[in-house]
């Protein structure tokens, strides 16, 4: 099993990384890499939100297995993002009580955005067929969105790293900043 | 009446969701060609301003921050049935490639951040905002498709334009970043120059 994981962790942060390999969460990245103090808070809060949610995902998978069910899917997730958001706050508000004015920020944040939405419902296509022994079980789905969410803050870690230098004065105007990311993610893009 | 001008303005052109801000950048950035991009395109229109339709009869702006945001997403999500189901129904191929991307358009940055924050003073002009912010990004979603599928594929709408080489990379994800970024700094120059000449027009 530990192999598995493996070979799941190494497809899922480099090969398959949710934002280089299919583009989702590439808004959010973009929006989230400048707000430097905020982007660590952000990046644990969307890890915390998407192991969870992907987690739960393994509980209604079965009932989303048939064609039919594919127009309701996004409700399903969205209940299921919903109730954990809302357990989230009222844990949070009785166990961090000086601290939950902060950490409520980052939690409305990272809750409804499609990395975390994406984890889900990536988690639910994929089929597991090259992990014998995690297909059909609730860690597949565990790990599916540790690492997901891992791969997000690899690509947020890089693109903060270059941050600066993309909106730098000397980058030509037309090219500052936003479409410079783009550049940056599309080259790394077709690396990996 | 100022405001109102302002609403569409932002929406449409210097707030542009996909060539400014980069908001909804995932699907733009998978959509090859011109069909998948018109499916994409009727999805999110249907999503986004449905939801701020709603949102705009019910008084939800009174509910607190969380509540609201969860009802959000819930209308998002009733109002994507009919409109996935649409989308099966008129390019059934390209929605079912594409069925990830339309799934995550009901948390889409427009209808939770966009149009709960929007400095307007009235409702209806963070409605109008928000309407004129769909529109913005379905036309540069559907420009940049078009062209894209021209460059990668040769053809347009499914049909070939007589390019003899086309650059498949460029209709891969990769490719999609690159290209965008290339729409993005044009976009950038005209509405610089643009502007330009708008402050020259009032010297004179």
């Amino acid at each position: 099993m530990i192999k598995e994981i493996f070979l799941l962790a190494l497809g899922l942060i480099f090969t398959e990384n949710i934002v280089f390999s299919s583009a989702l969460g590439s808004g959010t990245l973009i929006t989230m890499s400048g707000k430097t103090g905020y982007v660590k808070g952000f990046c644990l809060s969307a890890f915390y939100l998407t192991v969870v949610s992907t987690s739960l995902t393994f509980f209604v998978s079965p009932l989303l297995s048939n064609t039919e069910a594919q127009s309701i899917e996004p409700l399903v997730f969205i209940g299921i993002l919903g109730i954990v958001y809302i357990v989230t706050l009222v844990v949070a508000s009785r166990l961090f009580v000086s601290r939950f004015e902060r950490l409520k920020k980052y939690i409305h944040v990272s809750a409804f955005n499609s990395v975390v939405l994406g984890s889900m419902v990536l988690a639910e296509k994929t089929s597991f067929t090259g992990y014998p022994e995690l297909q059909g079980t609730f860690w597949a789905y565990f790990f599916y969105g540790v690492f997901t969410a891992f791969a997000f803050i690899l690509a947020v870690a890089v693109i903060s790293a270059v941050y600066p230098r993309l909106h730098s004065e000397k980058i030509p105007y037309a090219f500052r900043g936003y479409p410079s990311m783009l550049l940056f993610l599309g080259i790394i893009a077709m690396t990996i | 009446m100022n405001e109102l001008l302002n609403a569409v303005k932002r929406g449409l052109l210097t707030k542009n969701p996909l060539f400014v801000t980069g908001i909804l950048l995932s699907p733009a950035i998978f959509c090859s060609t011109l069909k998948q991009a018109l499916a994409a395109a009727m999805v999110f229109t249907i999503v986004t301003v449905g939801t701020a339709v709603i949102v705009n009869v019910l008084p939800l702006w009174k509910l607190v921050y969380t509540v609201r945001i969860i009802l959000y997403t819930v209308i998002a999500a009733l109002v994507y049935i009919p409109a996935l189901k649409l989308s099966l129904f008129v390019f059934p191929s390209e929605t079912a490639v594409i069925l990830i991307y339309l799934q995550c358009l009901v948390a889409n940055s427009l209808i939770l951040e966009r149009f709960d924050k929007r400095p307007f003073t009235r409702i209806r002009y963070k409605l109008i905002f928000t309407v004129s912010a769909a529109i913005g990004y379905d036309l540069s979603l559907l420009l940049f498709a078009g062209v894209r599928e021209i460059i990668s594929y040769g053809t347009f709408y499914g049909n070939p334009v007589g390019i003899s080489t086309p650059l498949p990379a460029f209709g891969a994800v990769f490719g999609g970043f690159i290209l965008l970024a290339f729409f993005a700094a044009l976009y950038r120059q005209i509405t610089k120059f643009a502007d330009n000449l708008k402050a020259g027009l009032k010297n004179d």
